[in-house]
């Protein structure tokens, strides 16, 4: 039985090494998308996320993409592009709340720390 | 327990792929929760109401209508034909190939076969009627008359043609016996049932459509040319790109056209327009490939020129993204009998065909008489007649009505639900009825807009002495959908309703448009003399 574990967890090992199972697990996304018939942008969106959980920023990251999304929406709207607007004012929200959870998680993990 | 000791120390040391594969589990689901909503979609938006309507779907379908009759008696049968395409026609991810700037036109020259029997309750079955449709986006109102040759119990209809996947519907059915000794509907003033909905087809049917021209400046105006094949316009189809992005009115408006030396000159004269803005748009919407049937009526010549286009003068355009975008094909040969022009002040440009239909209407009955769509004028004994018209919601209402100058840049809008205006003061539109002999008694039924209490309804014999038309307070009848319910003793042939926002609702609720939903007319009329 450990003669089989041994190499398979090596292989994984090296393979986490080489960040190749993150990049397989985005591939996956970009898949995930495709076959779900999702629109390009969404599936970009999605393999940014896969990548997020996998390597998390720091919160002020997460605030400041969010605050400068947030920011080019009255830019598009005064060039008249509404629906991209719409669209990016959505991505502003979802990373405003991913820079509450990290901020949470990084509270917990100092918590845990200290402790 | 060993094994779920080294789970939990497997999905510890590998927490962050645990989460991707939790992220992809959310994803699947949240996307199976929308599959259902949408699925669900297509029953509600066409809303067929099998009581009344019949879909022909395939080869040989047969659906049945139940009725009555005694051989060598004579009768009368009316019905509505509509023809589209199927499903199955239209191309997949229309909306992608859309933001590509190229589209298909589904339309194809098929033409599709009905018969139609009368049947008897002993399997007899004997064939009275078969006529074709032309294309696969149809409309016409049928009447077929004769002597039945069994004593039948109902009406069958049987779709037999070779080939084609259109989809037949098949509404507004009405049986009448004929009086014995009267003439078939060919004699003068007997009956009339109007003739619309007559097309001249897509041009372009069947071929990639592109954007060939899209509004940069408002200076500009962008229209076909065609030949006109009836004696009125009702409508035109175009296909629009009508982004996000576009702001203020633009004018569909008609002009005449003439053929000089090979080149079309367009007189500088419109004869009537229509506009279209985002608000309205949307309520000319005919499928989901952008086309959309905008009304405009007015009176045109056979076999002369038209010019039919947008004018963007009341239109802002973005410097980037530009206007409306008309599709159509660069190509001119497909449409011999006119042509897409760019206008730019008294200079013309030609640029191909856009994808146009041309909605019309023809003369017919006595005199050359038009009665609206709907209506319907029968003898019901040797000296009384009688004038029925009931709105059937359709694009071709629109050609009963008059606007006022003072909402001559205001749109209607809505037609599918039923036609309003905005409610400003001052504004109101007439809807005339005209049942071409005497009238003497005349019940009228309106009822307005949803959750609109804001319209006022008159009516007049000359367009001079208006008399209000009361709202009932009667719960029961506002339930059935009759809002207004009146028997006008004024004898007449020609009567007209006024519809104008009511002031004081306009006050206190904010209501922000007036107008009908449905009206159905029902007259006695004297027919003394008439054959």
């Amino acid at each position: 039985m450990r003669a089989i574990i041994n190499p398979i967890k090596q292989i994984f090992q090296l393979l986490v090494r080489v960040k190749a199972v993150d990049y397989i697990l985005v591939i996956l996304a970009l898949l995930l998308g495709a076959i779900l018939n999702w629109e390009m942008h969404d599936i970009a969106f999605l393999m940014a996320m896969t990548w997020f959980v996998m390597h998390p920023w720091k919160r002020e990251y997460y605030a400041l993409t969010a605050l400068i999304l947030i920011f080019l929406v009255p830019i598009l709207i005064l060039l008249s592009r509404e629906r991209y607007a719409s669209e990016i004012v959505i991505y502003g929200y979802y990373f405003l709340v991913f820079a509450v959870i990290a901020g949470v998680a990084e509270v917990r993990h100092e918590q845990t720390n200290n402790s | 327990m060993v094994i779920l000791k080294s789970l939990k120390h497997v999905i510890a040391a590998n927490q962050r792929y645990f989460m991707v594969l939790l992220l992809f589990l959310l994803v699947l689901f949240y996307n199976n929760v929308n599959q259902v909503v949408e699925a669900e979609l297509p029953s509600e938006k066409t809303g067929i109401n099998q009581d009344t309507n019949l879909f022909l779907g395939s080869k040989d379908e047969r659906r049945e209508v139940p009725s009555g009759g005694v051989i060598g008696d004579k009768y009368r049968i009316t019905f509505d034909i509509k023809v589209r395409p199927s499903e199955a026609h239209y191309p997949q991810g229309i909306f992608e190939k859309l933001e590509g700037k190229e589209i298909f036109a589904l339309e194809e020259l098929t033409s599709t076969t009905l018969n139609v029997y009368v049947a008897s309750d002993f399997n007899e079955e004997t064939l009275i009627h078969s006529f074709t449709t032309q294309g696969s986006n149809f409309y016409s109102a049928q009447e077929i008359s004769f002597i039945a040759p069994i004593t039948f119990s109902k009406l069958v209809f049987v779709r037999s043609e070779k080939k084609d996947d259109n989809q037949i519907f098949l509404s507004a059915f009405r049986l009448t016996q004929l009086l014995s000794g009267q003439a078939f509907p060919s004699a003068p003033g007997f009956i009339k049932n109007n003739n619309f909905r007559e097309t001249i087809n897509a041009p372009v049917a069947g071929k990639k459509l592109k954007v060939i021209y899209t509004f940069r400046k408002n200076n500009r105006v962008a229209g076909q040319v065609f030949k006109a094949q009836t004696d009125y316009l009702t409508g035109a189809s175009f296909c629009l790109d009508f982004g996000d992005e576009i702001k203020g009115n633009y004018i569909l408006q008609l002009n005449e056209a003439s053929l000089t030396n090979g080149r079309y000159e367009i007189s500088p004269v419109v004869l009537t327009q229509t506009f279209i803005n985002k608000e309205n748009i949307s309520g000319f919407a005919e499928s989901k490939e952008n086309i959309y049937h905008i009304p405009i009526n007015h009176k045109i010549e056979r076999d002369k020129y038209y010019f039919i286009g947008f004018d963007a003068i009341h239109s802002s355009i973005s410097p980037l993204t530009g206007g409306l975008k008309i599709f159509g094909n660069r190509s001119s040969s497909e449409y011999t009998e006119g042509a897409a022009l760019a206008v730019t002040g008294r200079k013309n440009k030609e640029i191909g065909d856009f994808y146009f239909k041309i909605w019309g209407m023809s003369d017919s009955g006595k005199d050359g008489e038009l009665l609206p769509n709907g209506s319907f004028i029968e003898k019901i004994s040797p000296n009384v007649g009688r004038y029925l018209y009931e709105t059937p919601s359709h694009v071709s209402d629109y050609l009963n009505l008059e606007e006022s100058e003072r909402n001559r840049s205001k749109a209607f809008y809505s037609f599918k639900e039923g036609v309003a205006a905005p409610a400003e003061s001052g504004n109101y539109f007439i809807f005339s009825i005209d049942t071409q002999f005497l009238s003497t008694k005349l019940r009228l039924e309106i009822s307005t807009l949803e959750d609109n209490f804001g319209t006022v309804v008159h009516y007049s014999t000359d367009r001079i002495n208006w008399k209000e038309v009361e709202r009932k307070k009667d719960a029961s009848l506002e339930e059935s959908g009759k809002e207004f319910v009146q028997v006008i003793t004024d004898s007449s042939n020609k009567y007209f309703l006024r519809f104008s926002p009511n002031p004081d609702t306009k006050k206190s609720k904010g209501a922000s448009s007036f107008g009908f939903k449905r009206i159905k007319v029902l007259t006695e009329l004297q027919l003394d003399g008439v054959r």
